[in-house]
């Protein structure tokens, strides 16, 4: 019974991301498959949190001309015609602009109240309306409802045990999920979360977690069993939110390690509510109500105190102890005539005549509680009508010459240096997801783990592995000491006793960095540089291993564990052949002759069994792509972005990635398309295959000719500097070096004038020098702006926006529908770049419109917690979504919050028919979680769909937009 | 006459007929400032044994009455509480002089929490530390007084009340029960400040006020508080200096 609750509580929480591959995502993921209005008005009401800005935000955009009146008054009218008051457009309009910003001005209490508004409000408004019809004990059931027993307990007693509850959930949870910041980490943890629980709590009991759960949720006993579990959920959001990804993430390294499951997480969070209101003065819902039926009126005027509901002066009048009843009946009556006097004031001030109070009475409601949403509608119709007209008129730019093309990541932040670099005008530029077609499991050189560079919608099928290219002496060395060196200082400062002499001898080491940091941190870098022990050049493994390599490698592999496990066992060397010996012997299962002691030691301790020898084959099985899997790749590549012919003498891949210092949130700031990583593993395998001879002759069979002398060269973005660095430059010939000067020349000017455009939108960054510092600078809170102020999204060519200055806003994907002949590619975009742009877009909106609830708050509060996210100060929930300063700029917001607006450039036929195709895309078109604008050049026109009707926005020929 | 004296400067009419503070406020003041014109003309043998008894009760009073102060969430009853709480210092200090120092000193810190509150309530309709929150945010100006006040009576230097404690302590030989009470003022009084700041000044705005702040005679009714708690500040300076 308590499975389906739980199902159906679970589904509302979204996921979060570890912060080392920080993901954007929609906090709302849970409401997706409502429309959108609809879904905000739950989630609002169930997270507590404010989804729309405020009127006077708004108002602001609308009296700066950005939000375009005639827009914003078509907006209101279709609403009033909706619930037929159309014939209040002026009152309303007057309420929106002049009066909601300025709300508070008209609270104040008239001599002649109107009778008629202060019946209307007992019936309307909600507490009054509950009281009247189901009686104190009814209302106090509703003001419950979303809270825990032990929230109760605390309104009701006046005690604590919410953050005592809250505190032990915190620090077992994030003991257990640590990630490595713990010296001491926690014991058994391999167990799973419920096992080690138990073990933590000493708890006897042996019942499953599920059983677990039911057992204190019937002693808690709530009137809806699944709205306290949601409840329990909500509460914390941030660690819901992570351990939902975890849990639910099989192939996630700690999961694996130290799993855990919603259940589990539930089971600890009842338990502690259990185990401290087993000392409150009431222990359950039964008791509870017993209590609140013999002292009502008591209870519901500390309800309403513990939600902020009861104004100040009756918490005077319970101080002074009056009639707990006559309190309230007193709250009510006040209650009431607060809200009459404002609907009152505010219906004299918007209506000369007042005629028909009823409808007055009405509008202002229904203004109330849906101005925000046609304050946004307003805004984004606003961008749509420009915007739309402008692609659909725009002209292709003639090109001097074509020296080059330079593909970047689609990500709004790589739109000003594309415009920046084909200024010169001897450059194409392309857009597309910054993982370019290449998802990957990349293991980097020296490090022991994969990392998934690919949208974490998608799971990478090859293992792609970087090799040093030489001996890489120098990094052995330097890596072996600057090791030794962190482990000395590492044991001395865990030493119970080392850390008093430890201080006074070493302390000014640490000075060098703290102070360096501070003052030079130019300077510093430089050093720091010197000390690290650089990487060597490497190469990828880019060609499938054949059977008989795979075979051999696993061997090698498990032979040399077996080895290791007989020096172990018997403290002596074992030959090659004896240990290969072994390993077949294990594998044909004929192990009779072998010690069962030495046996039992190479399955539990060394995992030497044929299970793990065959994963094992079938990871080195991963590795590398056969010619065809090239050739496919690098084919879909270029049909995806429609660069099929042309090709210049340099095709430059730019992944992106950022610069920053004590930022937990760098991730955030890297390629969201390559899982949060920086995305120059990607593009240097394909340019590795896109370079190779027999790859290129392949296309040719294909229709796609790349002719022998275009070198394919991988790049990273500086998002932070906007530097351009190249990489792999060996691929390039000598009859290339001299046009490759020019086009370096070229970037570094493109460089420069995109972080002079930056520098102005950079708080207190003057000048574009400046940013170099601030992205070394470790008390700098915002090193760029990652994606803030981002609004769109275009899937089309190029030359459709190149005309206009999109001030890094808008995503580009390069998409030419004439290649796209089947509708495949198209569908792939809104399977992928699609999906992840909404995700991105929505968790900056809601980090801007709630950034304390939706978002992460200040960073200036922050502290790492377990390596996997930040709380604020030293205990507490997760924080979520992005920080303030990230979206917030000097108390105002930077980012303008508005769903994205995708731009599909592509007769609208075809768009229909592979929105169709893409069940996810299409249930968030219908249901307007994005814009979506169709840009039809063969129709000179612009569709966008609207209550799941297609609208025309723009025509060319008509002089107006609809 | 000391024991009047004392009676008014414990404000002890205030619990006999004051549970409806909003009506009483101002009279219950001013009290205090009755019992130490009282005591200022008076001579008290200060070695009797009923001195003895006395310094006790007062003590005994002090203490229940920070106990006391924990229930209540009116700023203006946390005026008086504070005033209560530091009555035993008239124990402590030898020298008369400087106890009519701190006692005027302390009922002027008072009175300004008193304004404070009563502006409160006069403007927000409640002094109620819980719901009247973000003071900071929302009403700077009052906030400002409101802390200067608070650092005053939580003793905190180099505010006057803090400043003519240490004075008293380096000038005069007090005994051990002299220290336990000038530990427990401490401790007594800073937790009492503190506990208003942490949550009426810095708290998150409470959406149910409307919040207004004080105007320009507010502001010199403050001002003129406050150089005079400043002047009495500098003089205790210079007692502890010279």
């Amino acid at each position: 019974m308590i499975k389906v609750a739980f199902e159906n509580a679970v589904k509302l929480i979204p996921y979060y991301w570890p912060m080392t591959t920080f993901i954007s995502r929609n906090p709302l993921m849970g409401f997706e498959d409502m429309p959108f209005r609809e879904g905000l008005k739950k989630a609002s009401k169930l997270f507590k949190a404010k989804v729309y800005m405020p009127s006077s935000y708004y108002v602001e955009l609308y009296k700066d001309g950005i939000i375009k009146k005639d827009v914003f008054e078509e907006n209101l009218l279709e609403e009033l015609r909706k619930v037929g008051l159309e014939e209040y457009f002026q009152e309303a309009k007057t309420f929106m602009v002049d009066i909601s910003p300025s709300s508070d001005e008209y609270k104040k209490v008239p001599k002649d109240l109107e009778k008629d508004i202060l019946k209307h409000v007992k019936s309307k408004d909600t507490i009054s309306k509950t009281y009247y019809q189901k009686g104190v004990l009814g209302l106090i059931e509703e003001l419950c409802e979303d809270m825990l027993l032990c929230e109760i307990v605390d309104a009701v007693f006046d005690k604590n045990y919410t953050d005592i509850i809250e505190k032990e959930i915190a620090e077992f949870v994030a003991r257990f999920v640590d990630e490595g910041q713990t010296t001491m980490s926690m014991p058994e943890r391999e167990r799973g979360m419920f096992e080690a629980f138990r073990l933590y709590e000493g708890i006897k009991e042996t019942s499953d977690e599920e059983s677990f759960v039911e057992k204190h949720i019937n002693f808690i006993n709530p009137n809806n069993v699944e709205r306290y579990i949601l409840n329990h959920f909500v509460k914390d959001f941030g660690w819901s939110s992570f351990i939902k990804y975890r849990s639910e993430t099989e192939d996630y390294y700690f999961q694996i390690k130290y799993p855990s499951s919603m259940m589990a997480y539930l089971a600890v969070r009842l338990y502690f509510e259990h185990k401290y209101l087993k000392k409150a003065p009431i222990r359950n819902f039964d008791e509870f109500r017993d209590f609140a039926s013999k002292n009502p009126y008591y209870v519901v005027l500390k309800l309403l105190k513990a939600k902020n509901m009861l104004y100040p002066r009756f918490l005077d009048d319970m101080e002074l102890g009056k009639d707990y009843k006559a309190i309230f009946e007193e709250y009510l009556n006040y209650r009431e005539i607060q809200r009459a006097s404002f609907l009152q004031n505010v219906i004299y001030a918007m209506s000369l005549y007042y005629d028909n109070l009823k409808a007055l009475l009405e509008l202002v409601e229904f203004l109330e509680e849906e101005e925000g949403y046609i304050w946004l509608v307003s805004l984004e119709d606003s961008y749509i009508k420009d915007l739309s007209k402008e692609f659909v008129m725009a002209k292709e730019r003639e090109l001097k010459s074509n020296l080059a093309t330079a593909i970047f990541c689609i990500d709004v932040r790589s739109e000003a240096i594309r415009r920046n670099l084909e200024r010169f005008g001897h450059y194409n530029t392309y857009g597309v997801a910054g993982f370019f077609g290449t998802p990957i499991a990349f293991i980097e050189f020296d490090k022991g783990h994969e990392i998934y560079s690919c949208p974490v919608i998608m799971k990478p099928e090859k293992i792609v592995l970087e090799l040093p290219k030489d001996n890489h002496k120098d990094y052995e060395q330097k890596k072996n000491i600057n090791y030794t060196f962190k482990k000395i200082l590492e044991s001395l400062k865990n030493n119970p006793y080392t850390p008093f002499f430890m201080v006074e001898a070493m302390g000014w080491l640490f000075g060098i960095n703290l102070f360096g940091k501070t003052l030079f941190p130019g300077l510093t870098q430089k050093l720091m540089k010197n000390v690290k022990a650089q990487k060597p050049d490497t190469t990828f493994t880019i060609d499938k291993l054949t059977e008989q390599e795979i075979e051999e490698y696993a061997k090698r592999f498990f032979v040399e564990k077996i080895q290791e496990a007989y020096h172990e066992a018997y403290k002596k060397n074992l030959k090659y052949k004896d240990a290969l010996e072994i390993l077949n012997a294990i594998l044909n299962g004929k192990t009779a002759s072998f010690d069962n002691k030495f046996l039992e030691l190479l399955k539990t301790k060394y995992a030497v069994t044929k299970e793990a020898y065959e994963f094992q084959k079938q990871k080195l099985s991963m590795i590398g792509y056969t010619l065809e899997e090239q050739v496919s790749l690098v084919y879909n590549f270029l049909k995806l972005i429609g660069f099929t012919k042309d090709f210049p003498k340099f095709v430059f891949l730019f992944g992106h990635g950022s610069t920053c210092d004590n930022n937990p949130f760098e991730s955030a700031l890297d390629c969201g398309a390559c899982g949060g990583n920086n995305g120059l593993a990607n593009v240097r395998v394909l340019a590795r295959i896109a370079n190779k001879r027999d790859v290129k002759e392949a296309l040719a069979l294909k229709g796609i000719f790349i002719p022998e002398d275009t070198v394919f060269i991988p790049g990273i973005h500086d998002t932070t500097t906007d530097e351009l660095e190249l990489y792999d430059l060996d691929f390039v010939p000598e009859t290339h070096k001299a046009y490759l000067n020019k086009v370096l020349e070229d970037f570094k000017l493109a460089s420069q004038k995109t972080r002079e455009e930056r520098a102005k939108l950079l708080p207190y960054a003057d000048n574009p020098d400046k940013i170099f510092i601030r992205a070394i600078d470790w008390s700098e809170t915002r090193p760029e702006w990652g994606l803030s102020k981002n609004m769109g999204a275009y899937v089309g060519k190029r030359s459709s926006t190149q005309n206009l200055a999109l001030k890094n806003r808008v995503f580009m994907q390069s998409y030419d529908w004439e290649i796209d002949k089947d509708g495949s590619i198209l569908k792939n975009i809104l399977a992928g770049p699609y999906l992840i742009g909404e995700w991105i877009n929505l968790e900056y909106y809601f980090s801007t419109t709630d950034n304390e609830r939706l978002g992460a708050g200040s960073k200036v509060y922050h502290n790492v917690v377990g390596k996997v996210g930040v709380w604020t100060g030293n205990y507490g929930d997760l924080r979520t979504g992005l920080p303030y300063q990230t979206v917030y700029v000097d108390g105002k917001p930077y980012h303008e919050p508005m769903r994205l607006l995708v731009f599909v450039e592509a007769p609208i036929e075809k768009v229909m028919e592979a929105a169709k195709g893409v069940p996810k895309a299409l249930e968030l078109v219908l249901n307007e979680w994005t814009r979506v604008i169709i840009i039809d050049k063969t129709k000179g026109a612009a569709y966008t769909i609207k209550n799941k009707e297609v609208i025309t926005v723009f025509e060319q020929g008509s002089k107006t937009t609809a | 006459m000391y024991y009047l004296a004392l009676i008014l400067m414990g404000i002890l009419p205030y619990y006999l007929f004051g549970k409806n503070f909003k009506n009483y406020s101002t009279l219950f003041l001013g009290l205090p400032l009755m019992g130490l014109s009282i005591y200022h003309f008076d001579d008290p043998t200060t070695a009797s044994t009923v001195y003895k008894v006395l310094e006790l009760m007062a003590f005994t009073t002090s203490v229940l009455t920070f106990f006391l102060s924990y229930r209540t969430l009116n700023l203006i009853k946390l005026s008086y509480y504070f005033v209560f709480v530091n009555v035993v210092a008239l124990f402590i200090f030898k020298d008369k002089w400087m106890f009519e120092l701190y006692f005027g000193s302390l009922v002027f810190s008072a009175f300004s929490l008193y304004l404070v509150g009563y502006y409160m309530d006069k403007t927000f309709g409640s002094a109620n530390i819980d719901a009247i929150t973000g003071i900071v945010l929302k009403a700077p100006k009052l906030a400002l007084f409101l802390r200067l006040s608070l650092m005053n009576l939580g003793l905190y230097p180099p505010f006057a009340n803090a400043l003519i404690m240490t004075s008293n302590i380096v000038k005069t030989n007090i005994g051990v029960d002299g220290y336990l009470i000038v530990f427990w003022l401490f401790f007594a009084n800073f937790f009492m400040a503190f506990r208003i700041l942490n949550s009426s000044l810095f708290g998150k705005p409470n959406q149910l006020v409307n919040y207004k702040d004080i105007g320009q005679g507010y502001v010199f009714v403050f001002s003129i508080l406050f150089l005079v708690l400043t002047a009495v500040g500098f003089y205790s300076l210079m007692e502890v200096l010279l």
